[in-house]
């Protein structure tokens, strides 16, 4: 009886290889090497430090995303509410000085609420909730920008430190976004709404029957993730000197392909924050590599089509090899 | 007796109605009432001219979305069909020319359809790749310039001219709408997407070929925006990257509002045509009135999340339990 334990024991703590947390790091490395052998310029410390610079913006909307993933959607609107971010933010700071940043924060937590009190209250469909209030984020930056044009901040207030500063050299959004994926970690390992999320993303009813209180967790999810594009909001604003209308759009699809090259499905349920800022960085690494061959823009957004419709595959195969019997929703 | 029959028909056949039609009366009675110049024939002509475009797609991913699924690429789609019609022109000749456009864009129906059937992917992350990706290669194609159509293709009597009396663009919607209604209302393919949209497994079960009905969903889909992307090329006589990036979202939001259900499984073409044509008057009265193109993306966005609202409110009170979805 009692030698029954331990192996009881080894079933419970033997882990199946988490084929998930694998992708992003090859996705990396690979990616580099790749780049590295295209363009020499691409490895260096110059560089690196470049595209730190470059994908804080995007680590943090993935981060942001990624919580909404998790419980089974996903928030198309995360670009348009970035690009209102600047706008109300830029509008607020001329008026206020550095007290109207909470702007940008408060703009993007309100938009991804009331996604998140459409989706979870209503029960509108995610794609339909979050298309809606892309249209009208963006429009909504617009008319504060009388139609599209840039606002720009007093000449009096400077928040270039804020999107340029480095620390110890290593720039400052890197810091942000890296700091951002602590807690985001940390949120969801060790806080109850973070790990609320998971039981959602898993099984809505099951969750409810036990208690979870689906429709508040759901509107925190969406809430945040708006709170992380007003964030992004915050960073485009202080790198640009400028509220931008029109800056953002396709920020969603990479976004969203980084959540899943970073291992989170599609189906909800699973995903973690090191590994979707792991996938940021390969997304952005992969444009800016292509960017210094020299090679078109529109090559760029060729192979980023590609990387979306490529993670989708590997999310098919992820679930067939990791997660075993597990299909999808949908499944036929 | 006799008097109270035809009635009575008459008021089965009203109730029958879908809501989004009589929203649709309702609003051209108001615009026609309030916007000036909006009830003439020449502004309705033009109205129609540019609901003909947007229903075309519309229809595409009214079977799409009847399936259960979602078609984001056809943004791309008509600007690849677009940019290969006009760089085939010279070598080709322009009826062959013509047909490749369109094989372009089917072709890029049958990669989305194949990926969702047997790959089983969701159907709004394998679209949105294909919209990226076939928005870089229509890009590509021309060096990111819109490329000018040669006069000798005859385009603009895809645009200009008229067909049976008609402007040539509503009269290939009309004809693309009685396809389309035979397709979903007589034929079995269009009630096999019927039924994968309302429940997949139950479709395989009963011993349909689910994954071949959805492949043909994209591919059928994909027919009618080519047909769009070609009445828009002869519209610009160009070959234009940027065509009309925005189409895959206002054929969604016209779907969402004419009642289509996103969750698949039901939507009919009158409600289709009836979200069309509320879009489309929604942008004319907007133009009219002189507002800002803003308010036009906030009205949109705004409906289409109203009209989903109004119908899970009042048709499917949402349960108090998170049912098993």
């Amino acid at each position: 009886m009692a030698a029954a334990e331990p192996r009881l024991e080894r079933l419970v703590t033997r882990r199946p290889l988490d084929y998930r947390a694998v992708v992003a790091p090859v996705a990396v490395v690979g990616g580099w090497a790749v780049l590295a052998l295209m363009n020499p310029y691409f490895l260096t410390v110059a560089n690196g430090l470049n595209i730190a610079g470059q994908f804080g913006i995007l680590a943090i909307v993935a981060l942001g995303e990624l919580l909404v993933i998790v419980t089974g959607g996903f928030d198309l609107s995360v670009g348009s509410v970035a690009a209102l971010a600047t706008v109300v933010g830029a509008r607020a700071v001329n008026a206020l000085g550095p007290l109207g940043l909470p702007a940008l924060a408060l703009v993007g937590a309100l938009c991804g609420a009331v996604n998140g009190v459409l989706i979870a209250h209503f029960r509108v469909q995610p794609v339909i909730a979050t298309l809606g209030s892309m249209l009208g984020a963006r429009g909504l930056a617009l008319l504060l920008s009388d139609g599209g044009q840039t606002v720009a901040l007093r000449p009096d207030i400077d928040l270039m430190p804020l999107g340029y500063g480095h620390v110890a050299g290593i720039p400052g959004t890197f810091l942000w976004a890296a700091g951002l994926a602590v807690a985001a970690t940390v949120f969801t390992r060790r806080i109850r709404l973070g790990r609320r999320l998971y039981m959602i993303g898993s099984h809505a009813a099951a969750a409810e029957l036990v208690g979870v209180p689906v429709r508040s967790t759901l509107v925190w999810a969406y809430a945040l993730s708006g709170l992380s594009s007003g964030l992004a909001g915050l960073l485009l604003l202080s790198r640009a000197g400028a509220g931008l209308p029109t800056e953002g759009s396709g920020l969603e699809l990479s976004a969203i392909a980084s959540a899943v090259i970073g291992g989170a499905a599609l189906t909800g349920g699973t995903g973690s924050p090191p590994s979707v800022f792991l996938g940021a960085f390969f997304i952005q690494s992969l444009l800016n590599g292509l960017n210094l061959s020299g090679i078109s823009p529109f090559v760029a957004e060729l192979v980023l089509g590609s990387v979306i419709v490529l993670a989708g595959l590997l999310d098919f195969a992820m679930r067939r090899i990791g997660d075993g019997p597990r299909r999808p929703s949908w499944g036929y | 007796m006799t008097a109270s029959a035809p009635i009575a028909v008459i008021r089965t056949r009203l109730a029958a109605a879908p809501a989004s039609l009589y929203a649709l009366a309702l609003l051209f009675l108001v615009l026609a009432l309030v916007v000036p110049r909006f009830a003439t024939v020449g502004n309705l002509t033009n109205v129609a001219r540019v609901a003909a475009i947007l229903a075309l797609a519309a229809f595409g991913q009214a079977v799409v979305l009847v399936t259960g699924g979602i078609d984001f690429s056809s943004g791309s789609s008509v600007a690849l069909t677009s940019v290969v019609t006009v760089l085939l022109v010279p070598s080709l000749g322009a009826s062959e020319a013509l047909l490749a456009g369109c094989l372009t864009a089917v072709a890029i129906g049958a990669v989305n359809g194949s990926l969702v059937a047997w790959l089983e992917l969701p159907p709004f992350l394998v679209t949105l790749g294909m919209l990226i990706a076939g928005h870089g290669l229509a890009s590509l194609l021309v060096g990111g310039v819109p490329l000018e159509a040669p006069a000798s293709l005859g385009l603009s009597r895809l645009s200009q001219g008229t067909a049976g009396g008609l402007p040539v663009p509503i009269a290939v919607a009309a004809v693309a709408f009685a396809v389309f209604l035979v397709l979903l209302r007589r034929t079995v393919l269009g009630r096999t997407w019927y039924l994968v949209g309302s429940n997949a497994r139950a479709a395989r079960l009963a011993g349909l070929d689910v994954r071949q009905s959805l492949l043909l969903a994209y591919v059928v889909g994909s027919l009618f925006v080519a047909a769009a992307g070609l009445i828009l090329t002869a519209r610009v006589s160009s070959g234009q990257p940027n065509l009309y990036p925005s189409l895959p979202f206002e054929a969604i939001a016209a779907c969402a509002i004419g009642g289509v259900p996103l969750t698949g499984g039901a939507g009919t073409p009158a409600q289709v045509l009836a979200g069309v044509l509320i879009v489309a008057m929604i942008q004319n009265a907007v133009v009219l009135l002189n507002f800002s193109p803003s308010i036009q993306l906030m009205l949109i966005g705004g409906l289409t999340v109203g009209a989903v609202l109004v119908q899970q409110v009042a048709w499917r009170r949402p349960s108090r339990a998170w049912s098993a979805s």
